[in-house]
């Protein structure tokens, strides 16, 4: 597949959880440091087979979408990191998700260690959930509420302003 | 507010847990407010929020983001105190009408009864009150949002409260008082103790030019050391640190506006 000569790869092949494999470029894979880890380490073995990246807790849906971020990321990796378009084109990349989506999103960029992905995701989650209620909070998180009736009255009642 | 949104569809109606480290580097960035609200989400998160190391890396973010954090007005009438919120984000497109009715009573836990003893509240220094209890000389340090306080220990003395601050570079809370003879005192936070400072001998007394002088990051800018020795118009400004007190020369235009006035 490699139709490089050099012991440098030119693609990995990446292997979703549900066992979908992904040809990926080099330079896209480098936005994940932990392909890029995995490519670093062959080539100093000096192999010039294609290797394969099995992804354990990445599902092939959520796969696809680091991808597409990393592949748009690698198109601008010369320029600096303030660049308008790609910013623009992040904001619209995750308003497409749900939550339960940027949630995965969120685990598979700390798990592929893509810094700029995880911060962004985080960010993008805190500046859609600020305003939420403490209810809407939980509904989005299914976290249970284990505070009794008057625990949970007595927080609302020390911080009121916070609550109107 | 992103429900309906198409769903890639991976574990139909699943939710997907996120692990508590992933949870705080989103709680990081919520403003303030928010997280107050938060707090009573669940038993897991209360004790992430009120964490002193997560409020320290939740102010850097907000630092270095763009998006200004939340800030509050206290309001202080004859009997009680009221906080306003002020989203600073909103503001230009707040009217006023909106900001009415958002004022909330306040009454700090350590001392619920407050207004019938009198008190002061002398500085106040990213959302810290430094507070004076007339009847018992008590002094508090407040946290109006989370309503935590403590008791600082007496320094002793007649002192003048002149500052209060934050040194970012040892992550501590100081005030500052000064006697009217030579030494101040500057009490810190993190060890919760006085330390009596010197000053050189010719330096009378120090003054504040601005009530609510406070340290601008490492620096308590605003003070000016008046020296008895010279006259009137040679005031010389003094850039404090509480732990090393150096002089520089007052800028002249202050100096000549000075002149002009007197």
């Amino acid at each position: 597949m490699a139709s490089s000569s050099s012991s440098s790869l030119s693609r990995v092949v990446v292997k979703s959880s549900d066992n979908n494999l992904f040809v990926v470029n080099k330079k896209v894979a480098s936005q994940s440091q932990l392909l890029k880890q995995c490519i670093d380490n062959m080539e100093e073995k000096g192999t010039n087979d294609v290797i394969l990246i099995p992804l354990s807790n990445v599902t092939s849906n959520i796969l696809t979408l680091v991808l597409e971020y990393c592949e748009k990321h690698a198109d601008f990796a010369d320029d600096d990191n303030n660049n308008q378009e790609l910013k623009q084109w992040d904001h619209e990349f995750l308003k497409k998700f749900d939550y339960a989506t940027l949630n995965s999103l969120t685990m598979a960029a700390d798990y592929m260690v893509t810094k700029s992905l995880l911060n962004l995701c985080c960010q993008f989650i805190a500046d859609s959930i600020k305003d939420l209620t403490v209810q809407q909070i939980r509904q989005i998180f299914d976290i249970k509420n284990d505070f009794t009736p008057q625990e949970e009255a007595d927080i609302k009642n020390e911080n009121a302003w916070a609550f109107r | 507010m992103l429900e309906g949104k198409n769903t890639p569809d991976h574990d139909n109606g699943k939710h997907i847990f996120l692990p508590e480290d992933l949870i705080l580097e989103i709680l990081v960035r919520l403003p303030v407010k928010s997280l107050i609200r938060f707090k009573s989400v669940c038993k897991e998160w209360k004790p992430i929020i009120t964490d002193p190391n997560f409020a320290k890396s939740q102010l850097n973010h907000s630092k270095t983001s763009k998006c200004m954090s939340s800030s509050f007005v206290i309001i202080r009438s004859d009997n009680s105190m009221f906080m306003l919120n002020l989203d600073l984000n909103n503001l230009a497109s707040r009217k006023t009408e909106d900001i009415k009715g958002k004022f909330v009573p306040i009454s700090p836990r350590f001392n619920p009864s407050l207004e019938r003893q009198g008190y002061n509240i002398l500085c106040s220094f990213k959302g810290i009150l430094c507070v004076y209890v007339c009847d018992t000389e008590n002094i508090f340090m407040w946290n109006p949002n989370t309503n935590e306080s403590r008791l600082i220990p007496s320094p002793g003395g007649t002192l003048r409260m002149i500052g209060f601050g934050y040194v970012s570079s040892t992550n501590d809370y100081k005030i500052v008082l000064v006697s009217w003879s030579t030494f101040i005192k500057v009490y810190s936070f993190r060890e919760n103790k006085w330390h009596k400072k010197d000053y050189t001998s010719t330096c009378q007394y120090l003054y504040d030019i601005n009530t609510k002088a406070m340290f601008n990051s490492t620096y308590l800018s605003t003070l000016v050391l008046i020296k008895k020795k010279f006259r009137s118009d040679q005031k010389i400004s003094n850039q404090i640190r509480p732990d090393q007190i150096r002089k520089i020369q007052i800028r002249s235009e202050i100096t000549k506006n000075k002149k002009q006035l007197q």
